[in-house]
């Protein structure tokens, strides 16, 4: 599936067709009488489009619906007979205004009615220059009717988007008015209407095949009209599998729900034969969200520095700070990496990254969407305080291709990937299960092999480290799909390793030497399913079985996790009345669990260095259990207006691990202050203008350690903050357009630690803080050549350990992140892309001591202590960096291979991410990231 | 917590495959003054327990006014960080109580309270009761001055010694060290110092070139201040590397040195019976030279992976010929340890 679709819903009308006379004066309204047309789409068959063999043949295959003109039959045909061509879009004339014949009033009196057929000429400027009587019908009819057609005004025939002249047959029906219309029997149908533009140039896609499916397995096909629209009316209510086929085009597919009485608009933009492997990761709904970053597969495929990793892709957002290093933390708006959650399909996995940043351990080519909320997100998200990340696996691939690319209705068919690059190998399996009608499967597997070439590499070059990771991620996917509801079942997982022995340890501390045995896994069966309960209510439903474990040891330190994490969500979507919507569910999580903790008690960030850990007594935590977090939440959607959209919703938490509960009120809203339109080029462009806000409450409970009998304090309360969130999303043009939101959070009940009254340590709620900022994004959306955006964040993040405490800059504090990027083909099958970015350098704790004294020298361990200043009030310089990529893409009649080059850091500039320091803590110097780092990939696809 | 330590740890190896950090010089050339081990004659003691400590200093100017001291009373700091004894130190300084110290000694004693376990309150659910007492320790080419704040700044920044120049400026790491070391009480339980092997002389030995042993200088509190060992190159070539223009790089010319030590994987009775399961102590050796360069710390035992042998260190040249001197000092993770001296030389150019 490819290309991006989008939906309305239009209120209930009394009858689908009073749109066709939209603009134009179809209904006789003066005196008694009517010259109502019957519009029967069936009866329309415009002759000049005969010609087209497309139409010709979309139309021998079904109900050919063509866009509506005015009242009355009309049938074209071209004035002039034109000579063949490869598809001609032949559009034709539509009329603009009706012209109504007076009733002749001998005929009205008589109680007469007729019908005269005229032969219409239409000149290239849509002017009616002769009526011609083809079919009389007498009594002052024929007069009557030739008048008013000489006065009607079309907007003349076009070929190719050239005016032509042309005839038609025209039928003028006089009907004497009925003395009252019958009320409209209470529907029974909805309708389902749509465009379809292509992707990227945002023009019409005219003469695709529209294809719909029914809950009742009836097919229906319709071809797009030289606007691209189609319609299909008198639909049963239910939901709809739909296919457009168009040559040249991407196979597209979605589902839509028709309701009774109501017509869906949908506008779809179907990208063109695409280079890349298909994946959708952008899917529009109306949003619950103040702010949800979306990225298509594009963007995701092509950002260099990322190597084509989607998840890595987001660091280029607006509110993510700049990770350390390589490190694949995502820092949202000033909060902790551990503010930020991972989904994958609604299941929380720990940690979304191979050895935390290597690459993702959900492949980009199994993604079908990544939702990312910064802030103020749904009170479907719970547990956190950061940010969301919400990644959805694709559904199989099973249409079949004649040749690459190019669209069939057969499906039934496999698909294959396969690539490797300096750090892994993958390959991707999918299609039809044999044997089966709806069942289909996707397969896929990485395995990483860079230790390989890496080891030999550090042996040569002396390093004392002559081991490096490895990871293997796998994802199995079954899907079944029968149209009124559709039910995945996934397994998916990944597994890292890194053994060593280290005989030299590290000279800072000892402690980091011997055996380094480092693992962690994890698996998940996931069920999935949407069902229709009725026609206003939806069921979501996930379950997930998992087993993690991790397990770190390092000489005599140990720590084992083991969980078995099961996730239930379920929602039930009400639709109550017009522009009223309510979503109440339920989010489960359990876990059994083992958890063996082996290490001196760590300090918190931001305290002063506690000396090395070698020689300090160890304490052990052992705990099993049965975890148990469950919450509710209710959610309204709420559109009182056309152009206003108010989400308030509640979330109740709680935490069998704290004893706590949390309840999280939570209110969002947008605001089309201009209403845009034209942005897809089907109308006038005009810009819209959308203010949007939220505040509302977040609770994120404390971390393990924090509440381990042990290592922590047990009993203390979650971390609450309350985000405030004020935007405005401004359309300059079709395609560019720029958002700019500031954000507050109020941090309060913050987990922190201080000196209790046994003379320890303890932690407590004690801490606050706050967090603001300001978030712009100049976006160019993608089109067929080109993409990019320019976003900055400025923030500012400060915490207090107590309420008498000083205030501190937070670790991961950032002001100023500067992110410019963009890719542009060039056509041949070339890319280039290149990102820029400039950012606040890191903040570090400096060592200061006494005057001339850096450190002290702890005797038992052999190495020194540093004195250590405030914290983090030592910021590293400017972090710039530029990456470029360049792609290269082959395609042949039933494959494609590529190969892309990606370059980090091109200028080979010396970032500084921290301080490092010599033995004693007398000498520093900053410590670089990553050098230039050249990556190759290739790739064969089928 | 598991977030952080994968990132972490994909940090740390990525960053030391890429090489991105400076060069300094390692901790094992002994240029400026240091300290290179405190040894008590009992790393774990008993409440009441009198402790020896014998401080092993080397300057490498050779200067004859280097003033130590040594300053006790410290006892269970908060949270068990050394920088919980400055406050201590301040409270019991304006309360007209001065903690016990002794200056230009190289060794000190301490006695630990009989309540040192018993008066502890930090303590966490099934974890063993400890009392743990701090001696700080110092070296200085100046003058050592005790300045006790009553109110101390916070964190590491009250540390209460300085060491002044005859103008009063305070000097600083290359002519001051101050340090500090833990004794833990566990209750009836002790923790012997790893140790040297010693021949039935007594006296420890070091393997070098060929596997030929060679006689330590010295070994324990003896090396303190022990003469210089002349070498003569001729008559123990093994003993002999010849010069390096490049001053202990890696690629000079090296020579193995391996010091005798008592395969002592001593059981860790503590963790054993916390952990239940029987733990071996962590041990490692920490190497020190005067010239040229060396190995800096090298794995000793594992408690996984067991005993490593080949703990052995390269001597790298240095650029001058003349007496290099080695120490080797032998640590455990409970605080054990012991030192040894022995000379080598490096042949003068033909």
């Amino acid at each position: 599936m490819s290309g991006l679709g989008f939906r309305t819903r239009r209120v209930p009308v009394s009858s689908v067709f009073s749109r066709a006379f939209r603009g134009t004066q179809g209904r006789r309204s003066s005196g008694t009488c009517t010259a109502a047309a019957s519009w029967t789409f069936g009866q329309v068959l415009p002759l000049a489009l005969l010609l087209t063999p497309a139409v010709a043949a979309a139309q021998q295959q079904g109900d050919y619906n063509s866009s509506p003109a005015g009242p009355g039959s009309v049938a074209v045909k071209p004035a002039e007979p034109q000579p063949e061509v490869k598809q001609p879009v032949v559009v034709m004339p539509e009329i603009i205004h009706f012209e109504n014949a007076p009733y002749p009033a001998e005929a009205e009196k008589a109680g007469l009615q007729g019908k005269v057929v005229l032969k219409l000429t239409i000149d290239k400027e849509g002017n009616v220059t002769a009526a011609d009587v083809l079919e009389p019908a007498g009594n002052g009819f024929d007069e009557a009717a030739q008048a008013a057609a000489l006065k009607f005004k079309f907007k003349p025939a076009t070929r190719d988007g050239t005016p032509f002249a042309v005839k038609i047959k025209y039928s003028y029906d006089f009907t004497l008015k009925e003395v009252a219309a019958p009320p409209p029997p209470p529907p029974t149908h909805g309708e389902l209407d749509g465009v379809l533009f292509i992707a990227g140039a945002d023009a019409p896609l005219a003469g695709a095949e529209v294809v719909i499916v029914g809950p009742d397995g009836k097919e229906q096909r319709v071809a797009t009209d030289g606007s691209g629209a189609f319609k299909l009316p008198e639909l049963l209510p239910g939901k709809y599998k739909l296919k457009v086929n168009a040559t040249g085009y991407d196979p597209f597919e979605s589902e839509e729900e028709v309701v009774v009485g109501e017509a869906v608009d949908v506008k779809y933009r179907i990208a063109p034969v695409s280079e890349g492997i298909e994946i959708t990761v952008k899917g529009e709904r109306p949003p619950r969200e103040v702010t949800r970053r979306t990225l298509e597969r594009r963007e995701i495929n092509r950002i260099p520095g990322t190597s084509g990793d989607a998840l890595r892709s987001l660091q280029s957002l607006p509110g993510v700070a700049r990770p350390p290093g390589l490190a694949g933390l995502l820092i949202v708006r000033g909060s902790s990496p551990q503010g930020t959650a991972y989904f994958v399909d609604g299941s929380e996995v720990l940690g979304i990254y191979h050895f935390g940043g290597l690459s993702s351990v959900v492949p980009t080519e199994l993604l079908d969407q990544i939702d990312f909320y910064p802030g103020n997100f749904s009170a479907k998200y719970g547990r956190k305080d950061g940010g969301i990340v919400d990644v959805s696996l694709r559904k199989p691939d099973t249409k079949c291709n004649a040749d690459y690319g190019k669209p069939s209705d057969k499906v039934g068919c496999y698909h294959g990937m396969a690539q490797v690059d300096l750090i892994d190998l993958r390959a991707l399996v999918q299609g039809p299960v044999p044997g089966t009608k709806h069942w289909s499967f996707a397969a896929a597997g990485r395995y990483s092999w860079f230790d390989k070439w890496l080891k030999p590499a550090l042996e040569a070059g002396g390093s004392s480290v002559t081991a490096a990771p490895v990871y293997s991620d796998y994802q199995l996917i079954a899907d079944h799909d029968a149209g009124g509801s559709r039910t995945s079942i996934r397994m998916f997982g990944a597994n890292d390793e890194f053994k060593i022995i280290i005989t030299d340890p590290l000279a800072q501390d000892p402690v980091f030497g011997g055996s380094l045995n480092f693992s962690q896994s994890f698996i998940r069966g996931q069920i999935l399913n949407e069902t229709k309960l009725s026609s206003k209510v939806d069921l979501t439903s996930m379950l997930s079985i998992g087993h993690d474990t991790f397990h770190f040891g390092l000489g005599i330190l140990k720590f084992d996790l083991d969980l078995k994490p099961i996730s239930w969500r379920e929602e039930l979507a009400f639709k109550l009345a017009k522009g009223v919507k309510l979503n109440a569910g339920l989010d489960f999580q359990m876990s059994p669990f083992n958890v063996l903790v082996r290490a001196p008690r760590p300090p918190r960030p931001g305290e002063p260095d506690p000396g090395p850990f070698a020689t300090r007594p160890l304490r052990e935590s052992t705990d099993s259990g049965f975890g148990f977090r469950p919450a509710w939440y209710v959610e309204a959607e709420l559109t009182p207006l056309d152009r206003l959209r108010v989400v308030p919703g509640v979330r109740l938490d709680f935490a069998r691990d704290s004893g706590h509960a949390d309840f999280a009120p939570r209110l969002n809203a947008r605001y089309d202050l201009i209403k845009g339109a034209g942005s897809d080029g089907s109308v006038p462009f005009q810009p819209r203008t959308t203010l949007k806000g939220g505040v509302g409450v977040y609770n994120q409970p404390p971390e393990f350690q924090e509440t381990d009998p042990v290592f922590g304090t047990p009993n203390i309360d979650s971390n609450h903050s309350v985000h405030y969130s004020l935007g405005v999303e401004q359309e300059l043009t079709r395609h560019i357009e720029v958002s700019v939101e500031g954000f507050y959070k109020d941090l309060t009940n913050q987990v922190s630690r201080g000196p209790n009254d046994a003379g320890g340590y303890s932690y407590n709620n004690l801490g606050s803080g706050s967090v603001k900022g300001l978030e712009t994004l100049i976006k160019f959306k993608p089109t067929e050549r080109f993409f990019g955006w320019i976003a900055y964040t400025l923030s500012r993040s400060v915490r207090k350990d107590s309420p008498l405490g000083e205030e501190y800059l937070f670790q991961y504090d950032q002001t100023h992140n500067l992110i410019i990027l963009g890719s542009y083909r060039l056509g041949r099958g070339w890319e280039f892309g290149a990102r820029f970015r400039i950012v606040s350098g890191p903040l570090d704790t400096p060592v200061v001591g006494r005057p001339s004294l850096p450190a002290v020298y702890a005797a038992d361990a052999g190495s020194y202590a540093p004195l250590q200043g405030k914290p983090y009030t030592a910021r590293m310089p400017l972090f710039h960096q530029l990456d470029l990529r360049v792609d290269k893409r082959w395609q042949f009649k039933s494959w494609a291979f590529s190969t892309y080059l990606d370059v980090q850091n091109a200028y080979n500039h010396a970032a500084a991410e921290s301080y490092v320091y010599n033995f004693d803590y007398s000498r520093r110097s900053y410590q670089t990231g990553i050098p230039i780092i050249p990556s190759i990939g290739l790739r064969g696809e089928l | 917590m598991k977030r952080i330590l994968t990132s972490l740890l994909g940090a740390l190896a990525l960053t030391t495959a890429v090489g991105c950090g400076p060069q300094f010089d390692a901790p094992s050339e002994v240029k400026t003054l240091r300290v290179l081990g405190v040894k008590k004659d009992k790393p774990y003691a008993q409440p009441g327990d009198t402790v020896s400590l014998d401080m092993l200093w080397h300057d490498p100017k050779g200067r004859k006014d280097i003033q130590t001291l040594f300053l006790g009373g410290c006892v269970n700091p908060p949270g068990d960080l050394y920088y919980g004894c400055f406050l201590q130190f301040g409270q019991s300084a304006a309360k007209g109580m001065f903690p016990p110290f002794e200056q230009n000694k190289n060794s000190f004693q301490v006695t630990l309270p009989e309540d040192i376990i018993s008066s502890r309150r930090d303590v966490e659910p099934g974890q063993p009761r400890y009392g743990l007492y701090i001696v700080f320790f110092a070296v200085c080419s100046g003058t050592i001055q005790l300045q006790m704040d009553a109110k101390p700044g916070e964190g590491s920044e009250g540390l209460p010694i300085v060491c002044l120049d005859k103008d009063g400026q305070a000097l600083g790491s290359d002519d001051f060290v101050v340090g500090y070391t833990s004794i833990y009480s566990f209750d009836g339980v002790s923790n012997a110092n790893p140790t040297f092997h010693l021949d039935d002389d007594g006296k420890g030995s070091f393997s070098v070139a060929g596997g030929k042993d060679i006689v330590a200088d010295c070994v324990g509190a003896a090396c303190q201040g022990a003469a210089a060992v002349e070498v003569d190159c001729k008559e123990t070539p093994e003993r002999c590397v010849a010069p390096c223009d490049d001053d202990g790089d890696p690629s000079c010319p090296a020579i193995e040195v391996k010091p005798a030590i008592d395969v002592q994987q001593e059981r860790d009775a503590v963790s054993s019976e916390l952990f239940k399961n029987e733990v071996t102590e962590q041990m490692w050796i920490n190497y020190y030279v005067d010239h040229g360069g060396i190995s800096d710390a090298r794995l000793l035992n594992d408690t996984n992976s067991g005993w490593n042998s080949e703990y052995r260190a390269q001597l790298r040249a240095p650029k001058d010929a003349g007496p290099v001197q080695v120490w080797a000092v032998i640590h455990d993770n409970r605080g054990g340890m012991d030192f040894a001296r022995v000379t080598l030389g490096v042949t003068s150019p033909k």
